[in-house]
């Protein structure tokens, strides 16, 4: 299992295009993938629960991922969510 | 049924009559059913059905929408169908059925419902704008697991049919398809919202504002929505319909007329010239705008871009789009109207109590340098067409363009550094859409090369009236003395100075506002691509002089009525039937 903060610089934040954007690359790895905000944690696959976190540009994260990818799983999704 | 008419504010033209669907952004209340234990296999097998013959249709309407309006409106049916395949939703409803032994519908609607509260105990309306269109995939995947008419979706409704709704985000405007949506009937809105400016450039029959819409609908099969009038009527009598169907009859000759001729030069009997082009906010209606006869596209939006997107849009994606309308209007020029975010285009995750005196337009791009930087990239680039010129809205003060001058001299020395072609003429205009910028028109001249009247928000700011404040849209009118003299001292100070002036505001596209804005010497009328065949043929039949006498008379009235009242009289003596040159 792997776990890194990241912190939120999309611009409008994990807004429904962009969560969806992040689900598509979370799919794409075997791992379990989870996310955390505000001690609260939701499946990093599912675009609703990442919806309900309200994660604003500049908010910090725990994203955690768990399997036989999860290096390659972590820091494609920190990538992501940390791209100016 | 008896026959009943509701009134509203009529937006966009002709009638639609066919059976009601209510858009309710909530969902349809399911009864809880029980099933037993042994029936919990066939009902987890039909709701896994449900959900995969739901995404297959909407993977068909993404393809459609792709094909038809283009891929940056249909990434967003890509979210709807990421919430339909949602693995948490699905498996939370699984465990649903199975525990509370329950049908599948109530399960689902339970599962979601958790989810939506949650969504709106955050508080964010952006996340709760973006409940809407969950709710529009959900009721669809239930629709599928009754298999009843009851829950339907915006993006694909069965049959022919109006919509009444209490209000629609843009984005379900732009996914209308007008083959299905026969008329749009809305509690919330008024004649110049953002919704209504899309209704009309759909050519869909709406009315807005109308009270009680809901309620009076709620059990009834058929209306006809007059967006002439301002009326819907419920349950219509036979008669009531037949003498509808004969007056379309009639417009549709009508109609016809005119726009066989829309290919011709707007030129008046005495030979003035005016250019007539198009508001557009979207690459496909640069096509329309053409078939229609636009010279030009006066006014291209590109709020949108931002609106629907992750992030900026980037400078690549951004070039793309300018470079493609600017290729589809050759050999005419395309204006570009910087972000305009702010006001009605709610900023996402931003919020200020009063938005259109707010943090908007030229404000908010030049304190996001890099955003603002990327954009204006990206038209230089683009630029190449040698058609294209760049406008700045919502402009209070001569440092805001003084600023972006120079933004704009380095990003073209950037661009001659790295030897990347663009054109080096490309003009740059404002917006004069605040009664600060008229006040210092004759300066502002001397530091573009055109001005374009954004009539709505000076009519707005003049009065000082908010058009979407239902309280007060009374007040909002651009026939004021208040606000023609604002044009005039515009178009004044432009000529003085050797600067051609346009107007993009309703006030284009109305045959009053094109006789007034003729008499006082505009050059260019942009409007919605449908009223430009019949802004020609207006412009056709008018004498500059005639106009001339007629806007020296009204600027010096008092009220709007008798401003109103003096041009109708003038008008019809001079043998114009203004209703056949207005688009109804």
């Amino acid at each position: 299992m792997v776990r890194e903060n990241v912190k939120v610089e999309i611009e409008i934040g994990l807004h429904a295009r962009p969560a969806a954007e992040f689900v598509k690359i979370a799919e794409r790895f075997k791992s379990n993938i989870r996310v955390c905000k505000d001690g609260i944690w939701v499946n990093g696959k599912s675009i609703l629960s990442l919806l309900t976190l309200a994660a604003e540009k500049g908010s910090e994260l725990i994203l955690e991922a768990d399997g036989i990818d999860e290096k390659e799983a972590i820091a494609a999704l920190k990538k992501f969510l940390s791209a100016k | 049924m008896k026959e009943r008419i509701l009134r509203g504010i009529p937006v966009s033209g002709d009638f639609g009559y066919g059976d009601i669907k209510i858009y309710s952004p909530e969902l349809p209340i399911i009864e809880k059913k029980e099933i037993l234990p042994h029936e919990i296999p066939q009902e987890l097998e039909k709701f896994e059905r449900a959900i995969i013959l739901s995404k297959e249709d909407f993977e068909k309407i993404y393809q459609k929408v792709r094909a038809e309006i283009g891929k940056d409106i249909a990434e967003f049916i890509q979210i709807q169908i990421a919430f339909l395949t949602d693995e948490t939703v699905l498996k939370e409803t699984k465990e649903y059925i199975e525990k509370e032994r329950v049908i599948a519908e109530y399960a689902y609607s339970e599962v979601i419902k958790r989810y939506y509260h949650n969504l709106i105990n955050k508080g964010k309306t952006v996340f709760i704008d973006k409940g809407l269109e969950i709710f529009d995939v959900c009721c669809y995947v239930i629709e599928k697991l009754k298999d009843s008419k009851k829950g339907f979706s915006l993006l694909q409704p069965k049959e022919k049919c109006v919509i009444f709704a209490q209000s629609l985000t843009p984005m379900n405007m732009a996914l209308l398809d007008k083959n299905y949506i026969l008329g749009i009937a809305l509690e919330m809105g008024g004649k110049t919202s953002h919704i209504s400016i899309m209704a009309k450039a759909k050519e869909i029959p709406t009315v807005v504002g109308v009270e009680k819409l809901l309620h009076f609908g709620a059990n009834v099969q058929k209306a006809i929505i007059d967006g002439n009038r301002g009326m819907v009527i419920l349950s219509p009598t036979e008669k009531r319909i037949s003498l509808y169907e004969k007056e379309k009859e009639e417009l549709t000759k009508r109609r016809k007329l005119i726009i066989a001729k829309k290919e011709r030069e707007a030129k008046t009997k005495d030979g003035k010239y005016i250019d007539i082009s198009a508001n557009i906010e979207f690459v496909y209606e640069a096509v329309i705008a053409k078939e229609y006869g636009a010279k030009g596209i006066g006014l291209f939006r590109t709020e949108y871009l931002f609106l629907s997107k992750r992030n900026l849009p980037t400078e690549e994606e951004q070039f793309q789009l300018y470079k493609e309308v600017a290729e589809k209007m050759k050999p005419y020029f395309v204006i570009i109207r910087t972000f305009d975010l702010g006001g009605d285009k709610i900023i996402p995750g931003y919020f200020e109590s009063n938005p259109f005196l707010g943090w908007r337009g030229i404000r908010f791009c030049l304190s996001n340098l890099d955003f603002f930087k990327t954009q204006l990239k990206a038209i230089l680039k683009a630029s190449t067409t040698r058609n294209i010129k760049i406008m700045l809205p919502m402009v209070s003060n001569i440092e805001e363009v003084i600023k972006t001058k120079k933004i704009l001299e380095e990003l073209k020395e950037e661009l001659r550094r790295e030897k990347i072609d663009f054109d080096e003429n490309i003009e740059l205009g404002i917006m004069v859409e605040t009664p600060s910028s008229v006040l210092l028109s004759d300066v502002l001249a001397k530091l573009c090369h055109f001005f374009s009247i954004g009539s709505n928000d000076l009519t707005q700011y003049t009065l000082a009236c908010d058009r979407g404040n239902e309280k007060v849209s009374y007040l909002f009118n651009h026939y004021h003395p208040a606000v023609l003299r604002l044009i005039k001292e515009t178009i004044k100070n432009g000529h003085k100075n050797g600067i051609w002036v346009g107007l993009c505001g309703e006030l284009a596209g109305e045959p009053l506002g094109i006789i007034l804005l003729i008499g006082l010497g505009i050059d260019e009328l942009s409007m919605a691509p449908h009223l430009i065949p019949y802004a020609k043929e207006l412009i056709s039949l008018l004498d500059t002089d005639f106009c001339k006498e007629l806007a020296e008379k009204v600027i010096n009235f008092s009220t709007v009525p008798e401003v109103i009242k003096y041009l109708k009289k003038k008008i019809k003596k001079e043998g114009i039937l203004l209703e056949k040159y207005t688009y109804v």
